[in-house]
């Protein structure tokens, strides 16, 4: 790297260096932790001091008979709700984009991201008003009067993989619509103008120009969710169902195995160590999805 | 990405290096001018010698002033707002008697566990109620807390005499790490019932002892009143309770191996084999299909006493060292006449119920033997007892003619500024007098039925869960896929309690109980 | 023009976002009647929008705390106001280099800045990372500093939208009339970024808005800084408690806390930020920015 080049990018650098600064004091230096996984944490010795253990703070995670069954909900569900995540914001971007009114798109824009700011015990709380076997308004208002009889949907796992996917996009549509929409609105104009001008309708502008132009932004998020394809939302796998165990088969993920087992001694290693994992894991993961995506096309891969 | 991942590393490296050294030195302003001499101390482990040489520094530290001790106080409302006049009012008593200075430092419920393990990180507090928080045992394991023995010695003569045998239940391989709070230790199994529909239909707590008696009293009621339910919930693990066993270490529904107490002997067996634990499946099935039950009781949404106190159910099960007790207290929280009955004969006290509430020093306090002397005057000062479980008199309480307390003029359990009923948090509540429904009295009754209890023959041995935690781990996830589903018999019960039994043992609960009958059988042979 | 199949495809839009707006807003009516409905008709029947019988205990629970409640608004509002803004900014000036396809080590300090969302080192480093480095226990900037200041995910997502929708030769242009990269970054891609700064900054607000844990770990004696969120969540977990306690006899206050119908009107008070937020940020997604002159 010659000097003239390195004088040029030094206001950028410089630009960056509150955040550098603030990323490796909040994140970097405290990753200090990450060694828990492979110790026994004593207060007394602190971090650095605990004595190591090996590879013995993560046996836990493998020795049920659901091992197998955690890995494949959590990342199975994560890649579900990546799909149907991406696909309804897109939609829901560009139809708020073509709302002509002004009120109903300013209003909508605001009322969707109201189930984004409800904490899923309160969600748990409405699904059980819909879903109860005795009031809930499913059976009641719904199937009792079709003639139907009730479902007893807290003791019937096949429903949750699709009540759990409903639930986890209702909440999350809004806040994921709006960053697409971000996009949508910043778009050069000119280039729908002269499309317009070609004669193109909507539908074909969204074809050729929205979707080709949202593909960074499409790579960018997906990337991002695929680092986090090991974790799973405690709230929705563990509140949502109300943790009810004949549910288990199809509710139970990683991080609900990791609260269940460890509620009884709240072992910080064997915490540290199911983290980690996860981590390491959406990193392998990413990194490969990312080499990929520099193979096809450089410029949109990640880093 | 190989440069990357290079780069990456070397400044993780410095960073951590950073982090090793700034953690360092920002203590040590943080300490007294003795922080050498207290470091030493605490970084050798076999510190006995050094221990003693901090002692004889602190006791010349004291005699010209107070130390200053941080004692965490659990609040359960947003009251505590007069915190500061009654931490005063305790210093008043403290600084002359013991040269201790307390501040008092109130943390949420809610948070409790967790702001607790953060602050046993740095030293942040010198003495705690380990209530709430993993068992004593896992703090044990992970030196967080420090030995009594040695200040039990020199400073906790009154915690001794008040706590006799049951001090035992805080040993931990063959030291003292928790002190028990004062409290009537042993529990009998009971149902605490509506009294209103009682009388209505004839029922007298005292002819129930058992389910039995208590499923032909459920059916008259429900015949009664059809649509009112009678048990609120499934969810908890009261069912349990009858079955009287020694669960050694293990809470709530997760039972991995235990004693059971009628054979009073030291062979743990698992209790989820045992003919009683199917004699009350077949019980809690019968109430289900009977019907028992609230609507949806696995999703029951609130604690069982609001059932009750809204009049959507006639009763729970609880437990407490005597069921008309147990019914007297919840009477003053309902706003409603209650009857207690029992549902066994015997009042068992456990290594377990004598610990659910234990006071602890941590490893990293610097002030251990202030925290010693303060947590000795709490046992046995009686002024001050009251000061902190009901704050300050004629401010927020005022004493009644027979000796009981009441609420000072316009304050109620809402709006006093110091939380009234979080006196059984503190180490002894028997000292104090008595809020007023109870009688002058009350505490002596609890005091009483200590001598009556009957101790379990292991009764003293605490379980060191370190070498089975992964199967209790696993264990623990089986319970809470299956436990509710058989007891309230949502689906063919035989065939769910063999699977259920199938995968413990895949899961590895007969580890757990070996280790058990071989931690016990060792505890056993040196006593 | 096909102007006529434009204007259904438009309805159709607008039809269903009406029919997706509703169906957001159908918790908050289920959540309002709840809270004032009786507790006797909350454990019997549920939650239903038509309640048997009406009762206001949850709201005469909250309304013991309403001095603090208020208090904590400002506390909320100070907060949310000091984060977003220093996020902002430093997230700005953060993204834009990144976004610069000359920057070298543009590579590197992408995956530096991705790298803090996949691993987490637990709360106890941070925690005494911040307490003992930085002191900022029990002062006003435990609500700002830790893990709230820069996310990674805002980080990204601007960057991406810089170098999706800011056209290299604009910035070249600006280069060319002596423009600083300081000045470029003030005068051209700014304004040009209104959306997605409204977004990060929306994003922020909420995150600092909803934030408990930073009050809850940081802030023990002060509890005089609390925030809303702290203080409700304070009163949540408080009425949990006392119910489900009550049957242990270890509490014997004489309180009969409405928790359930609580927990609902704690629910329906803590959806006002996006009410309060979104219309500041709305200003923001303005449509129709031209890039005049400009063929990419």
């Amino acid at each position: 790297m010659n000097t003239r080049k390195l004088k040029r990018a030094l206001p950028l650098y410089l630009m960056m260096l509150p955040g550098l600064v603030y990323l490796v004091i909040n994140n970097y230096i405290p990753l200090a932790g990450l060694q828990l996984a492979f110790k026994k944490f004593k207060y007394v010795e602190g971090i650095w001091g605990s004595p190591w253990v090996g590879l013995k703070n993560f046996a836990f995670l493998f020795k049920t008979r659901d091992a197998f069954n955690l890995f494949r909900n959590t990342v199975g569900y994560n890649l579900v709700f990546l799909i149907i995540n991406t696909i309804l914001a897109i939609v829901v971007a560009i139809m708020l984009n073509e709302v002509r009114s002004g009120m109903v798109r300013k209003v909508s824009q605001t009322l969707i991201l109201i189930p984004y700011l409800l904490s899923y015990v309160v969600i748990s709380y409405i699904v059980y008003a819909l879903l109860g076997q005795s009031s809930g308004m499913i059976n009641n208002s719904i199937l009792v009067p079709l003639g139907i009889e009730k479902i007893s949907w807290y003791t019937r796992p096949e429903y949750w993989p699709f009540i759990l996917t409903f639930v986890q996009a209702w909440k999350s549509f809004g806040y994921h619509s709006i960053i697409y929409y971000a996009t949508i609105i910043g778009f050069d104009k000119s280039l729908y103008e002269a499309a317009a001008v070609d004669g193109a309708g909507t539908w074909k502008c969204i074809r050729s120009i929205t979707l080709p132009l949202l593909k960074p932004t499409i790579i960018t998020l997906t990337l991002m969710s695929i680092g986090r394809m090991f974790y799973s939302d405690f709230g929705l796998f563990f509140q949502v169902p109300m943790n009810s165990g004949m549910l288990q088969k199809a509710t139970t993920t990683i991080d609900t195995y990791v609260y269940r087992g460890l509620m009884e001694s709240s072992d910080i290693g064997r915490a540290a160590a199911a983290g980690f994992l996860q981590s390491i894991l959406g990193f392998v993961t990413v990194l490969a999805a990312n080499m990929i995506v520099r193979r096809v096309e450089s410029e949109n891969a990640l880093f | 990405m190989k440069t990357i991942l290079k780069k990456l590393t070397g400044i993780l490296l410095a960073a951590s290096l950073v982090f090793s050294v700034t953690a360092c030195g920002s203590e040590a302003p943080e300490n007294t001018e003795d922080n050498e001499n207290a470091n030493t101390a605490v970084s050798e482990q076999d510190g006995e010698a050094a221990e003693e040489a901090q002692n004889e520094q602190t006791s010349q530290e004291t005699k010209g002033e107070s130390e200053k001790i941080v004692v965490p106080y659990m609040l359960t409302m947003n009251a505590a707002e007069e915190r500061e006049m009654v931490q005063d009012a305790i210093n008043e008593l403290t600084i002359p008697d013991i040269g201790v200075e307390v501040e008092l430092l109130c943390i949420d419920f809610a948070s409790w566990s967790d702001q607790l393990n953060l602050l046993l990180t740095d030293g942040g507090v010198d003495l705690f109620n380990c209530c709430f928080m993993s068992p004593v045992s896992t703090y044990v394991d992970s030196g967080a807390i420090t030995e009594l023995d040695d200040l039990l010695e020199e400073y906790g003569a009154g915690i001794r005499d008040c706590l006799g045998k049951y001090i035992e239940s805080g040993r931990f391989d063959g030291s003292i790490y928790g002190v028990p709070k004062v409290d009537a230790y042993s529990n009998r199994p009971c149902v605490v019932m509506d009294a209103e529909i009682c009388d209505e239909l004839g029922i007298s707590p005292d002819d129930i002892h058992n389910f039995e008696d208590l499923t032909q009293v459920a059916l008259k009621v429900k015949e009664a009143h059809p649509d009112l339910a009678i048990f609120p919930t499934g969810t908890n693990g009261d069912f349990m309770g009858p079955i009287g066993f020694d669960p050694l270490g293990t809470t709530g529904n997760n039972v991995f191996g235990g004693l059971v107490l009628a054979d009073n002997n030291l062979e743990v067996v698992n209790i989820f084999e045992t003919e009683a634990f199917e004699t009350m499946i077949g019980y809690t099935n019968q109430w289900m299909e009977k019907g028992l039950f609230v609507n949806d009781p696995m999703n029951s949404q609130d604690g069982a006493v609001s059932y009750l106190s809204n009049r959507q159910a006639f009763c729970y099960m609880g437990g407490g060292f005597d069921p008309a007790v147990t019914a007297e207290v919840q009477q003053n929280n309902c706003g409603m006449r209650l009857y207690g009955a029992e549902l066994a004969d015997t009042n068992y006290a456990t290594t377990d119920s004598v610990s659910g509430m234990m006071w602890c020093i941590p490893a990293l306090s610097e002030h251990k033997e202030a925290a010693m002397k303060f947590l000795n005057a709490l046992y046995t000062d009686s002024e001050l007892a009251n000061l902190v479980c009901s704050g300050i008199e004629d401010v927020h309480y005022v004493k009644q003619e027979d000796g009981t307390i009441d609420f000072a003029e316009g304050l109620d359990a809402f709006t006093t500024g110091w939380p009234s009923g979080m006196g059984t948090f503190w180490p002894n509540i028997t000292i104090t007098d008595p809020w007023k429904p109870n009688s002058p009295d009350y505490y002596q009754t609890w005091i009483d039925s200590n001598d009556h209890a009957v101790l379990s023959p292991a009764m003293g041995f605490t379980f060191n869960p370190a070498n089975v935690t992964d199967e209790i781990a696993a264990c623990t996830n089986v319970v809470s896929q299956y436990y509710n589903a058989i007891v309230l018999g949502l689906d063919d019960t035989e065939s769910l309690l063999e699977t259920f039994r199938s995968e413990l043992k895949d899961a590895g609960i007969d580890r757990i109980i070996e280790e058990k009958q071989a931690q016990l059988d060792a505890w056993a042979a040196e006593k | 023009m096909n102007s006529r199949s434009d204007k259904i495809f438009s309805r159709v839009s607008t039809a269903l976002m009406i029919l997706l707006a509703l169906i957001c807003v159908f918790p908050i009516v289920l959540l309002f009647m709840s809270s004032i409905t009786s507790e006797g008709a909350l454990l019997k029947n549920g939650y239903s929008i038509f309640p048997e019988e009406f009762g206001f205990d949850a709201y005469q629970y909250l309304w013991f705390s309403r001095e603090k409640i208020l208090r904590s608004y400002v506390m909320t509002i100070a907060s949310t106001t000091v984060g977003t803004s220093l996020s902002v900014i430093i997230t700005t000036l953060f993204a834009y280099p990144l976004s610069r396809k000359n920057l070298p080590g543009r590579n590197f300090f992408a995956f530096f800045v991705f790298f803090t969302m996949l691993f987490n080192g637990g709360m106890i480093p941070s925690y005494m990372m911040w307490v003992q480095t930085f002191h900022i226990k029990d002062t006003f900037w435990a609500l700002i500093f830790p893990s709230l200041l820069l996310s990674g995910f805002a980080v990204i997502m601007m960057r991406t939208y810089f170098s999706t929708n800011i056209p290299d030769n604009i910035l070249e242009a600006a280069m060319i009339d002596g423009a600083s990269e300081f000045r470029i970054l003030i005068s051209v891609v700014v304004p040009m970024s209104k959306p997605i700064l409204s977004t990060v900054g929306l994003m922020t607000a909420l995150a600092y808005w909803n934030d408990w844990m930073n009050g809850l770990y940081y802030l023990t004696k002060r509890t005089d800084l609390y925030t809303i969120q702290n203080l409700l969540n304070r009163l949540i977990t408080s009425a949990d408690f006392l119910s489900n306690n009550q049957a242990n006899s270890m509490i014997a206050a004489n309180i009969q806390v409405p928790s359930v119908g609580v927990r609902m009107a704690i629910a329906v008070i803590a959806i006002i930020p996006i009410l309060v937020i979104y219309p500041f940020f709305q200003k923001g997604f303005i449509k129709g920015i031209v890039i005049g002159g400009v063929k990419g």
